[in-house]
């Protein structure tokens, strides 16, 4: 009857919250479980509002009109959902808990009454647990309606007349927040793609690419709609608001140049828009952090390039968005960011170097231009590798003598790029040659006396390893040849 | 030049004396100190058969009997020197509750044998600058507390407004707009603390309570010029930042040994916090949060 099923609904769930405070999840669960089964085998057979716990107290008169007893007990499912959600959160029932709390989301809109602001950012940090699971369309609608409610925060005047500087300056900053995630999921789809998409080398390779385009006809409509009916949120005219945000960028894989060109300006935007909010100065770690997702963005988008020297450009817009805040950031108090970024810079100019090369071995012979190019580029980004190095020494300036963890392989991968980038200088005086390989040599050497010395950090940089011990075996070799080629006389 | 003027971290452990509370209530000493090895021994009395005693060290360790100026002239007086020198440091005083962190950092102050670290401190400070001969001190001070999340400046005048945090690319995390008071010697710096002191018990039913929950941080700012051999005139900048914790008990336990505190389970009643059960569901690198984290850190 309607009497007994809103005593029926509540005692579960109050049941419930006292089971977990007790520390019994699992009971709590069934409470709560046994709550939300109630409501859909209500709602299934009667569908009128039942009478709210207080009404048996009430006076004929007084008792609830069908609207108000129809909120009360929506707004109560509405709380069994979400404490369900907690409930398998503590459970590690992730995917679960994920469910519930976009369920818990959607009936806000619908029935419970919602803070425009607070139920967007709390979309947009959903978005980022469907990022983990490869969910975009779900993340992408997330995402859309975190933009279309958040725009109405805007609209409606508050409570208070005097709305503060500091509730402005809050409210562009939740706008901020709500872009940086946008950034991620361009990022993440591009990324993701990539993945899909690569070859052994890292390359595009065209079978694949090919054998994806060919998938995604087949699969699309069908599927996808199904999908798409659970997850929806809002009443019709909010829907079509969030379509229309939706439309403006895809959900599937990018699978060539064009359609990652189209996402990586989305998120370009983006982060134009967080930039202005979150400015270097005041704000320096999430700045740095924006930049450097827009770094990544041109360094996905340049795998699906085809041309190498735009590939090239692509790479150099990286170092000149990154190298100005390196040079301002001072390293005492920044550290873990300088590293990174004295290691992007390096990764980056080896990058282009590779490419420089690429592009001249295509040509009959390299010119001196070129050269020079390759040249500067390698020294470029040993220096770079050198700094980062440097950042790991005691205040005695000694290199460490055993490398923590978090460290390990980025400084052996410097090392060993560092010897490789001796062995890629081009130069055609002899003596200079013999000493770059007598320090690519060196470093080659270090990496397979760490390893033997520390016999854990083999499985950290294994190939490195390889073409180390390789290289450590061939270059004494090369040295001898080329020492006996410029002293014929000996 | 070497930053480092011995250990760049020190932890100091101190046991006060039971209370006459405690002792009436014939309550066990379960804590056993060796000052000259620097441990703490501490035997559980519900400990099963066979159980060792656990045993813990410090670089130093100061017993019931230990006296405020030993604590002061071994442990504290290196930092404030080096302070003087031009360099940083902060002094934690971390504990449960009715440990007697106030004791050890504020002390008696109407009492020399009982004053703690902090009047001590403003003492060493400035009597050396008073006996200083070729170099201009100028000392500020500031006062900041931390409560759920929010930073407030109690020497304000304006106390509604609520302080940020801001970093800045070349001195590092500041708070914005924190007011700061020079002071030219130990009277003066005495009354800043008191009117911070003041202000941070407005606004607060229980002082006990409000105390255990906030941290408090008293800021001051050595600044040392000294006409080199050069001629030029040389700045030195040291700060002294001394904290004064919320009761420890109120910090959560995290990760312990393989149980799962009980707290952690509890359901949240009000959907204000779905922001915080949404948040805890991604646990990915690449994802960004829109929740700030504590400012304490």
């Amino acid at each position: 009857s309607e009497s007994e099923i809103e005593l029926r609904g509540k005692v579960p769930n109050n049941l419930g919250i006292l089971w977990s405070e007790r520390g019994e999840i699992k009971t709590a669960q069934t409470f709560l479980e046994s709550a939300e089964t109630l409501y859909n085998q209500y709602m299934k057979e009667n569908g009128n509002p039942p009478l709210d716990p207080n009404e048996h107290f009430m006076a004929e008169e007084e008792k609830l009109k069908d609207q108000e007893r129809s909120k009360r007990f929506e707004k109560a499912y509405t709380h069994t959902l979400y404490y369900l959600a907690q409930v398998y959160q503590h459970l590690e029932m992730i995917e679960k808990a994920a469910e519930y709390c976009h369920t818990t989301l959607k009936r806000q809109l619908e029935y419970s009454g919602y803070y425009p602001v607070e139920w967007a950012l709390n979309a947009a940090t959903l978005s980022q647990y469907y990022l983990t699971k490869q969910c975009f369309m779900e993340s992408r609608h997330c995402l859309a309606a975190a933009n279309v409610i958040f725009s109405q925060a805007g609209q409606a005047p508050s409570a208070e007349d005097n709305e503060t500087e500091q509730d402005q300056q809050d409210l562009r900053q939740r706008k901020a927040e709500i872009a940086r995630c946008w950034i991620k999921y361009c990022l993440t789809l591009l990324q993701s793609a990539r993945k899909l998409l690569e070859d052994n080398i890292g390359e595009l390779d065209p079978d694949r690419q090919s054998e994806l385009k060919a998938q995604r006809k087949k699969e699309e409509d069908e599927k996808e709609k199904g999908r798409k009916k659970a997850v929806l949120f809002g009443t019709s005219d909010l829907c079509d608001s969030i379509l229309a945000t939706e439309e403006k960028v895809s959900c599937l894989y990018p699978l060539d140049f064009q359609e990652a060109r189209e996402v990586f300006l989305v998120g370009q935007n983006y982060v134009n828009e967080a930039k202005e909010f979150f400015q270097f100065d005041g704000y320096v770690t999430d700045h740095i952090e924006i930049i450097q997702d827009h770094s990544a963005l041109f360094k996905v988008l340049a795998f699906f390039e085809e041309d190498y020297e735009r590939r090239c450009k692509m790479h150099k817009r990286r170092v000149d968005m990154l190298e100005p805040m390196y040079v301002d950031l001072n390293p005492q108090y920044y550290l873990l960011i300088t590293r990174q970024l004295q290691f992007e810079l390096a990764d980056t100019y080896y990058e282009m170097m590779d490419l420089k090369v690429a592009i001249g071995n295509r040509l009959e012979e390299l010119d001196s231009h070129t050269i020079k190019k390759i040249n500067s580029l390698a020294q470029l980004a040993v220096k770079y590798y050198e700094l980062f190095l440097d950042s790991l020494r005691n205040p005695d300036r000694i290199f460490p003598e055993k490398l923590e963890d978090d460290v390990l392989r980025p400084a052996m991968v410097a090392k060993f790029h560092i010897a490789r980038l001796y062995g890629k200088l081009i130069t055609s005086d002899g003596k200079k040659q013999l000493e770059n390989m007598q320090t690519s040599l060196e470093y080659y050497t270090f990496l397979v006396d760490y390893c033997e010395k520390h016999p854990e950090a083999v499985q950290a940089i294994e190939t490195e390893l390889e073409l180390s011990k390789e290289m450590v075996g061939l270059l004494p070799t090369r040295m001898e040849r080329l020492r006996a080629k410029l002293s014929p006389f000996t | 030049m070497s930053r480092v003027l011995g250990e760049a971290l020190k932890v100091v452990a101190r046991c006060r004396p039971m209370s006459r509370k405690e002792e009436a209530a014939g309550s066990e000493r379960i804590l056993a100190m060796d000052v000259k090895l620097g441990q703490v021994t501490l035997q559980n009395p519900k400990a099963a058969p066979g159980e060792l005693a656990k045993t813990f060290t410090f670089d130093a360790v100061y017993d019931a009997s230990s006296k405020q100026a030993d604590l002061y002239d071994e442990t504290v007086r290196p930092l404030i020197d080096s302070v003087l020198q031009g360099f940083n440091g902060t002094i934690f005083a971390y504990g449960q509750t009715g440990t007697g962190k106030t004791y050890t950092m504020q002390g008696v102050w109407a009492d020399p044998e009982k004053r703690g670290v902090i009047p001590n401190s403003f003492e060493h400070i400035f009597t050396h600058i008073s006996r200083s001969q070729n170099q201009q001190y100028l000392v500020r001070a500031s006062y900041l507390e931390i409560y759920q999340e929010e930073i407030r400046d109690l020497l304000a005048k304006d106390q509604s407004k609520k302080l940020e945090v801001k970093e800045n690319p070349e001195t590092g995390v500041y708070i914005k707009d924190l007011s700061s008071f020079v002071t030219k010697n130990v009277k003066e710096i005495e009354h800043v603390m008191n009117l911070g002191n003041q202000t941070r018990s407005v606004g607060s039913t229980n002082m006990n309570e409000y105390s255990s929950r906030s941290h408090a941080i008293f800021v001051i700012t050595v600044e040392c010029s000294e006409t080199g051999l050069d001629g030029e005139d040389h700045i030195r900048v040291g700060k002294l930042n001394l904290v004064d914790l919320a009761g420890s008990e109120r910090q959560s336990k995290q990760g312990g040994q393989g149980e799962r505190p009980k707290e952690a389970s509890k359901i949240n009643l009000s959907l204000s916090a779905l922001g915080n059960v949404i948040s805890a569901l991604v646990d990915g690198k690449s994802t960004h949060i829109p929740y700030r984290d504590s400012k304490l850190t």
